[in-house]
């Protein structure tokens, strides 16, 4: 026999003993029956689930999936906010140009009422009421020009406007 | 032998029917896991977290098929953890190593048997260098005496690396009792 063996041996025949078993048992059945008191209790009827392995693994993966949604609704309403203020500025823009254009109208009238009546008696004119004159004569060339292609369409020949040049005379 | 009635008072919840369990098979227990470790504090608390373990899983009780198996699974498991968190044992010098385990084979009590402590520096003379794989597969072929279908079952190890890891354990046992005794 080698010595291998013979310690094989010698620690195969070895049997322990359990000193204080009866220390030992009610030991056991102490901490049993404390679980079970925790396991009977609100907190634990409440939060108890979350002792469970499958479900707090899916649960887990709920939450990540519902935080990557969130992060990916974040990122489309982000890309939207930037085009709508894109498109913002430019309908600003063309609303800044449209008054700047209808400014230099009223601007252009302005020069030409008090360049004439300079020479005559002198009047004076709100500038509201001059650019209500202009916007109506705006519209009216507006509607002059829809009534001659109504007309150009109806007769089905082109016809030489006079007006056709949009110039401002006052 | 726990009969079906105790088993089925036990699966309902019935503490004096899990009380007569704790009793049946606590040596049982303790015997296989301080034969794992080496350690009478360790093996007591493995016992009683093995126990409360079988506690908690009660419903998954056969009352039809031994328990021996079962528990024997648990209390393997729980040895196996310990094992991995005490990773690293305190190592011995090999100074008088030799003559400490050549004195710890020969002594032996009226009995011819070990005292507990004489078991426990003996094993851990010898185990010490091992990974908790290859003393849990060592322990439980070589000194439990358990098959390796059987250690299979309880660990969740494959045959092959049950093979390994025993074969691993044998050789460096070997040496190192050439190495210390010869």
């Amino acid at each position: 026999m080698t010595k291998y063996d013979e310690i094989i041996n010698k620690l195969k025949g070895f049997s322990p003993e359990i000193r204080g078993k009866d220390f030992h048992v009610q030991k056991i059945m102490d901490r049993t029956i404390s679980i079970s008191r925790e396991r009977n209790s609100i907190y634990n009827f409440i939060f108890g689930w979350s002792n469970i392995l499958w479900l707090r693994r899916s649960l887990a993966a709920a939450s990540i999936f519902i935080v990557s949604l969130f992060v990916f609704q974040q990122f489309v309403i982000v890309n939207r906010i930037g085009s709508l203020e894109k498109r913002m500025v430019e309908i600003n823009t063309e609303n800044i140009l449209e008054n700047q254009k209808e400014n230099v109208i009223v601007n252009a009238a302005i020069f030409r009422i008090t360049d004439e009546t300079n020479l005559t008696d002198s009047i004076k004119v709100a500038r509201k009421d001059l650019r209500s004159l202009v916007g109506s004569y705006r519209d009216l060339l507006k509607r002059y020009n829809e009534l001659e292609d109504e007309i150009r369409h109806q007769r089905g020949e082109a016809l030489i406007s006079p007006g056709s040049d949009n110039n401002i005379k006052l | 032998m726990i009969e079906k009635e105790i088993l089925e008072a036990i699966k309902e919840g019935d503490s004096l029917a899990f009380r007569n369990l704790v009793e049946s098979y606590i040596d049982f227990a303790y015997s296989l896991a301080f034969k794992v470790l080496g350690d009478t504090e360790v093996s007591n608390d493995v016992v009683q977290e093995s126990f409360i373990k079988i506690w908690e899983k009660r419903r998954s009780i056969r009352s039809d098929g031994s328990l021996s198996p079962w528990i024997r699974k648990i209390v393997i498991n729980k040895c196996y953890d310990h094992l991995r968190k005490k990773r690293r044992e305190a190592g011995f010098s090999s100074e008088n190593s030799g003559k400490e385990v050549e004195r710890l084979i020969g002594s032996e009590t009226s009995d011819g048997e070990f005292q507990d402590h004489e078991y426990s520096k003996l094993l851990h003379r010898l185990t010490f260098t091992l990974s908790p794989k290859q003393k849990l597969v060592f322990m439980l072929s070589e000194i439990e005496g358990m098959s390796h279908d059987e250690i299979a079952e309880s660990t969740g190890l494959t045959k092959s690396s049950i093979k390994s890891n025993l074969n691993h354990a044998r050789k460096n046992l070997k040496n190192k009792i050439e190495k210390q005794l010869n």
